[in-house]
């Protein structure tokens, strides 16, 4: 989105600001002003930080960055905050099922109860007015159950199937970026049954330890709102500023 | 072409530093009355927002801004003398502020207070809220999170003409101006409330905890005596999948605010109105000797043109007609690289002064520069003579063009304002684009000792007119209650609290607050300038 | 370049007679390395290549092209038989493998040569002797060369772990087919023995199809040093000196030197000595390498012989200027070499940093990704062998091997300095390498001072480790990829300037 990015395993954040109507940045809580002049070879620039000079190569695919700076090359990831508070959610959030948006008919059914699906995983198809629909996941979850089988004909609003969030034994999310699968997204375990049991039951223990942190965090939270000019008082140190001292 | 005002402090001198105490005290029982507002919460309350893993209304707002942008809190002590103090911030946030880079107006409801109940004075604080975006053509994000109208006030808050009424009522016509609204629905949005998303052109809806409905689960049940729970009667998949109420639901309100800054994203931003600007600059003097530049006392009289170099780019001043009407100081200045013209009190309004202040006006409004009135004043003249000169129609062309003026007006209370005084220095009344107050501000139709003294002297002449005479210390039982009811309510707390200005603001802040308040002002196209009779 | 620095020794540079086009049955760094002296001496050259191979330079560097096919891209350039149809089909003369892939495959040899094409390489009788652990052990054993003491599971099965832990301990579980560090297992006591054994039975047969392994005394912090060998067909066999492979990881080489740091003379030349006594037992043409174990205190054992071009052969190349392809394909070719040992002279300390597509700070985990931007380090005594282009997709398909850095200088703490500047000029964008960590191993006050061993890396792993960069590194990086974002930049120009100058303000 423009603000976070993670450089060596350590979130950042850079925020642009403006002096004099000229560019600066505020990183990790330090402004400099910074320019970028490009260089004469692909990929070549000279930086300009606070009058200094440090030339650099820098290229880019997508989100992630690769600079070469003094004999290393770093890589850093554009952190897209919406997508992170999406699959913070989807893990968080209990199940929830996906409703026929049309009275149908289902076709097939791809996913099994237990399987772990990769967001727009495929899971089942229904037909409609003589149109066929995918009905795909939204987020990365876990299939929890399947509430229709092939063959069967439903109402608009019926849920079709319902999603879990996507735990494994270690309590720690999976998501499709620690494990990148080139098939249709869809993870399946090699012996279905036995498989599919063991990640049920370690789904459950881990989503009872994952909810934990998030409570502790909203009592934190309230008891800094509750307190009174503790709180403001620590606001203001993060700002800077403190009433009726000079600031200019 | 500017020049440098020379100031004349002696930063070094006794004056300087009794003033600078008090009003540094006055800054700091601002800011502590500030911090109760903002963060003091029975702990009940707080409870039961983390309870439903609710954030805390400023850290909804926090998370919506662009980082690195300021926040113009409006109205931060709303309510604060009101319903046993109960009301914070008269339970909803206002202020502008920047939103993937678009300036917005947000307005949030506080539900850490009764749930987010809406009292009179939150319903004024909404309607006036929705006037500015409406005055200023300000896109508007509302953060909706409220149990509804709160029902032991009701009369007071439903069916006058500012009433709750007027709050869709000029949705409506910020809808119909092609201004655009987004809701984010955290929490209920009961009754009323439920036109708050529905009449935005976007809304996102929180799974779990936002509900949008006409009735309440109780209500249904005592209309109909169906039994339905929240979630079924109006949650965020009945309304974003069937009704279509709601435009998106969110899992999280994280994930509803970074929706919501998706999409303000998406909304084309207007041509702003062209006027004179330039390259900011800080002022050459520091903003903070302000504190030592406003008396201790109401009664003491200050020049205007040490404010003015403590507000202004460089300090740099063009004054119009230095030596002509003294008692007001007129000029251009720049506030944030912004052109304005600036009226400033300098003594009692006379003649010429309001005559001059009038030709300023005009000459601003044919020169499309936004005016800024920083307001000290006790009045017009009084006397025999002055009647007599016809200070009555020099007020009267003051307070004309004043009214007429087409370009942005804003208005700081940098002292006191009394009576006519306050008409034609642009008082609430004149629709200003938004009216700041110092602390120190005091304003009433005239000043407490001088009600106080009136009062008691009628009541001294209608007691000897029947033969008794009053002793001192029954003068003084006159007198008291008059003047410390007068001092309570001209107090910058009481005016504040009940929306007479957009905020008080630490005089420091006043450069900022002007520089966002103006460059929100500048959405609005500037008329032709026209008139009405002027008595000559 | 310090290839053919000079001319010594009677180095012709002359048409290699009776050799035609020339099949290179490989891919990468390696294809591009031989395609270079097979357009130097003038002979047509061709390339097998795979889909994945897509992209990559190597495809540029020779004549022809010739697409190959299989389940994986591995499976493809393991497909002798199509390798064969393949050469045949565009009339190639001669094949060369390489290293890796079919290199040391005795079967494809005789193949190519029932087919009627040359095969770059030793016949299949030396590479069936010396390819068998076990065999070359055991031929070995008979020409006075030590030995670590060892048993084999074939000789008894039954009775195995108890002949093994009786050599005593520590000891080394290795498949007998095996190379390249896999199924090796090091076990320091009697209680962990049955482990190693299945564990590495298991890999042996993972990897190699063939599960038989045996035991041998583990030398403690031991140094791996090899000895390049020429032979040709009239019976001449020289040493072109000695290798220190010592720096690896996972018993893989990263870095090479020659000559091996601190060796005395006397060792160096009953090193030497024994390797060429080996080659010339096995009646070996070509070019090979004897490989040893050197323990501290100066005993040495034989390892293994490679029966082919080694990666590392280019830092030989420097010291001696001699062209090690090109004396391949004379060999084949039936030339008598053009020099005796007296003849070969090395000058100077040559290193070799694998670059290699991994990720040294997260357990050399292989790293993938398209190359964005590559510019190979340059300069007077640098060699780049490599194959990367811009475009090119690096994935797990193949060895995460991307080049090699060589450097020539004419002593030690010159060509360490030389390297470690040409490592940091290296810029490859878009798929993390391990050039920095390389970098900080050379640099290490243990390798200036040639303390090697292979246990190097993983003795001083926490000093290796990247140093996080600080405030003003992380400001200088972050600065410049906010810079370059394009979502950054659009949020730079939509915030109004009088916000932007006003900051996180608030009232």
């Amino acid at each position: 989105m423009g603000y976070d990015f993670t450089l060596e395993d350590r979130d950042a954040r850079v925020l642009p600001s403006r002096k004099d109507g000229r560019l600066e940045l505020e990183i990790e809580g330090a402004r400099v002003s910074a320019t970028l002049v490009p260089g004469t070879r692909s990929g070549e620039w000279t930086l300009l930080l606070d009058g200094t000079r440090e030339p650099l190569f820098l290229a880019s695919a997508g989100d992630v960055h690769f600079v070469h700076w003094r004999g290393q090359t770093h890589r850093v990831e554009a952190r897209n905050a919406l997508l992170q508070a999406r699959a913070r959610a989807s893990r968080a959030a209990g199940a929830e099922s996906i409703l026929a948006p049309m009275p149908g008919v289902v076709v097939s059914v791809t996913v099994a109860a237990g399987d772990l699906v990769e967001a727009g995983a495929l899971l089942l198809t229904i037909e409609s007015m003589k149109l066929q629909t995918a009905i795909t996941a939204s987020y990365a979850a876990r299939i929890e159950a399947l509430c229709v089988a092939t063959g069967e004909a439903f109402d608009q609003g019926r849920p079709l199937v319902r999603l879990g969030p996507v735990t494994d034994a270690g309590g720690t999310e999976r998501t499709a970026a620690a494990e990148p699968s080139p098939h249709a997204g869809r993870r399946r375990g090699v012996e279905p049954r036995s498989e599919a049991k063991s990640k049920a039951e370690a789904s459950k223990a881990g989503a009872s330890r994952t909810r934990a942190p998030k409570a502790g965090t909203s009592k934190a939270k309230a008891s800094k709102a509750g307190s009174k000019a503790g709180s403001e008082s620590k606001a203001k140190a993060g700002r800077g500023r403190t009433p009726g001292k000079k600031r200019r | 072409m500017m020049r440098r005002i020379e100031s004349r402090i002696d930063r070094y001198g006794e004056t300087y530093r009794r003033f600078r105490a008090v009003n540094l005290a006055r800054v700091e029982a601002f800011r502590a009355r500030q911090r109760d507002a903002r963060w003091t919460r029975p702990q009940r309350d707080m409870d039961r927002l983390a309870h439903h893993g609710k954030l805390f209304v400023r850290d909804r707002i926090e998370r919506l801004l662009d980082p690195g942008t300021p926040f113009l809190e409006l109205s931060s002590l709303a309510a604060n003398t009101e319903y046993d103090g109960d009301a914070k911030s008269a339970s909803v946030v206002t202020g502008i502020g920047v939103v993937s880079g678009r300036e917005v107006l947000i307005r949030a409801d506080d539900p850490s207070i009764k749930g987010g109940a809406w009292y009179p004075l939150t319903v004024k604080k909404n309607v006036r809220a929705l006037d500015i975006a409406i005055e200023n053509r300000l896109p508007v994000v509302h953060m909706c999170d409220s149990a509804g109208g709160f029902l032991p006030l009701q009369s007071e808050l439903f069916a006058d003409r500012v009433s709750a009424g007027r709050i869709f009522r000029n949705q409506s016509i910020l809808s119909q101006m092609g201004v655009p609204q987004l809701s984010l629905v955290f929490g209920h949005c009961t009754a009323g409330g439920a036109y708050i998303p529905s009449l935005s052109d976007y809304s996102v809806i929180l799974r779990g905890n936002g509900g949008i409905f006409l009735g309440g689960p109780p209500l249904v049940k005592a209309a109909t005596g169906e039994i339905v729970d929240a979630d079924t009667l109006g949650g965020a998949d009945v309304h974003t999948r069937i009704s279509g109420v709601a435009d998106y639901a969110a899992d999280s309100e994280d994930e509803a605010i970074l929706l919501g800054r998706e999409i303000v994203a998406q909304w084309t931003r207007g041509e702003k109105t062209r006027i004179e600007r330039r390259a900011p600059e800080a002022p050459h003097y520091d903003p903070e000797e302000l504190y030592g530049i406003v008396p201790d006392d109401i009664k003491v009289q200050f020049d205007m043109r040490e404010v003015i170099a403590r507000i202004v780019d460089g300090s740099l001043f063009h004054e119009y007609q230095p030596d002509y009407g003294t008692t007001l100081v007129c000029g251009f200045a720049w506030i944030w690289g912004q052109k304005v013209g600036i009226l400033g009190n300098n003594g009692v309004l006379f003649n010429d002064s309001s005559l001059k202040g009038a030709h300023f006006i005009e000459l601003c409004n044919q020169n499309r520069t936004p005016l800024v009135f920083l307001q000290n004043i006790t009045g017009f003249m009084v006397g025999r003579e002055y009647e007599a000169r016809g200070i009555c129609k020099d007020g009267a062309k003051f307070i004309m063009a004043q009214s007429c003026s087409v370009v942005p007006k804003f208005t700081v209370m940098v002292g006191g304002s009394f009576g006519a005084g306050n008409y034609g220095m642009c008082g609430r009344a004149y629709d200003g684009r938004f009216v700041f107050s110092w602390p120190n501000h005091q304003i009433g139709i005239m000043g407490a000792e001088q009600a106080a003294n009136t009062l008691a002297d009628v009541k001294v002449r209608q007691l000897e007119r029947a033969g008794k005479t009053l002793s001192a210390t029954e003068i003084e039982a006159i007198r008291r209650p008059v003047l410390e009811s007068y001092e309570r309510e001209s107090s910058a707390y009481y005016a504040t609290s009940w929306l007479w200005d957009d905020g008080i603001i630490d005089p420091v802040d006043t450069r900022n607050a002007l520089g966002i308040a103006i460059s929100a002002s500048l959405h609005t196209p500037i008329e032709r300038p026209s008139y009405g009779v002027l008595r000559l | 370049m310090a290839m053919g620095r000079r001319q010594g020794a009677g180095r012709t540079m002359g048409r290699v007679a009776g050799l035609g086009k020339v099949l290179i049955a490989n891919r990468g760094e390696i294809a591009v390395r031989i395609a270079r002296t097979l357009g130097r001496l003038g002979l047509p050259s061709a390339l097998v290549a795979h889909e994945a191979d897509r992209g990559s330079p190597a495809l540029g560097a020779v004549d022809e092209v010739c697409p190959i096919e299989g389940p994986t891209p591995v499976a493809a350039h393991l497909d002798g038989e199509q390798i064969l149809a393949v050469a045949k089909r565009i009339g190639a003369a001669a094949i060369h493998p390489g290293y890796g892939f079919l290199s040391e495959n005795a079967d494809f040899a005789e193949a190519t040569a029932a087919a009627g094409l040359c095969w770059i390489g030793p016949t299949p009788r030396s590479m069936r002797l010396m390819g068998d652990k076990i065999e070359s052990r055991r031929f070995v054993a008979g020409l006075d060369v030590p030995l670590t003491p060892s048993v084999s599971e074939a000789d008894d099965p039954r009775r195995f772990a108890e002949r093994a832990a009786k050599l005593g301990f520590p000891l080394l579980i290795k498949a007998s087919a095996g190379g390249g560090g896999k199924g090796m297992q090091i076990v320091r006591g009697a209680a962990a023995l049955p482990d190693a054994i299945r564990i590495a039975r298991s890999e042996a047969s993972r990897y190699f199809k063939d599960d038989r392994i045996y035991a041998e005394r583990f030398v403690e912090s031991p140094r791996h040093v090899e000895v390049q060998i020429l032979a040709d067909t009239h019976g001449r066999v020289v040493h072109l000196g000695e290798r220190d492979c010592s720096i690896q990881r996972r018993f893989q080489k990263l870095v090479e030197e020659t000559p091996a740091p601190g060796l005395p003379r006397p060792l160096r030349d009953a090193i030497c000595d024994a390797a060429v006594r080996i080659a010339r037992a096995a009646d070996y043409h070509g070019a090979g390498t004897v490989e040893f174990v050197l323990a501290p205190d100066g005993a040495f054992y034989f390892l293994e012989m490679n029966t082919r071009l080694q990666v590392e052969h280019p830092v030989t190349e420097c010291v001696t200027g001699i062209d090690l392809v090109e004396q391949q394909l004379r060999i084949a070719a039936g030339e008598p070499l053009a020099f005796d040992q007296p003849g070969i002279e090395a000058s100077g300390v040559a290193i070799e940093c694998r670059i290699c597509a991994e990720d040294a700070d997260h357990d050399f985990r292989p790293a993938v990704g398209e190359i964005l931007v590559f510019h190979p380090p340059k300069g007077p005594g640098v060699r780049f062998d490599g194959a990367i282009a811009p475009g090119q997709r690096i994935t797990t398909a193949f060895d995460p091997m991307l080049a090699k850095l060589v450097v020539h200088a004419p002593d030690r703490a010159s060509a360490i300095d030389r390297a470690v500047r040409a490592l940091g000029e290296l810029v490859v964008l878009g798929c993390t390498t391990n050039a920095a960590f390389l970098a900080r191993v050379i640099d290490h006050p243990d390798f200036r001072a040639g303390r090697v061993e292979t246990g190097f890396l993983a003795a001083r792993a926490a000093v290796l480790a990247a140093r996080p960069l600080d405030a003003a590194g992380r400001r200088v990086v972050l600065a410049a990829t906010a810079l370059a974002d394009r979502d950054f930049q659009d949020r730079l120009e939509a915030i109004p300037e009088l916000h932007a100058s006003m900051g996180a303000w608030r009232n």
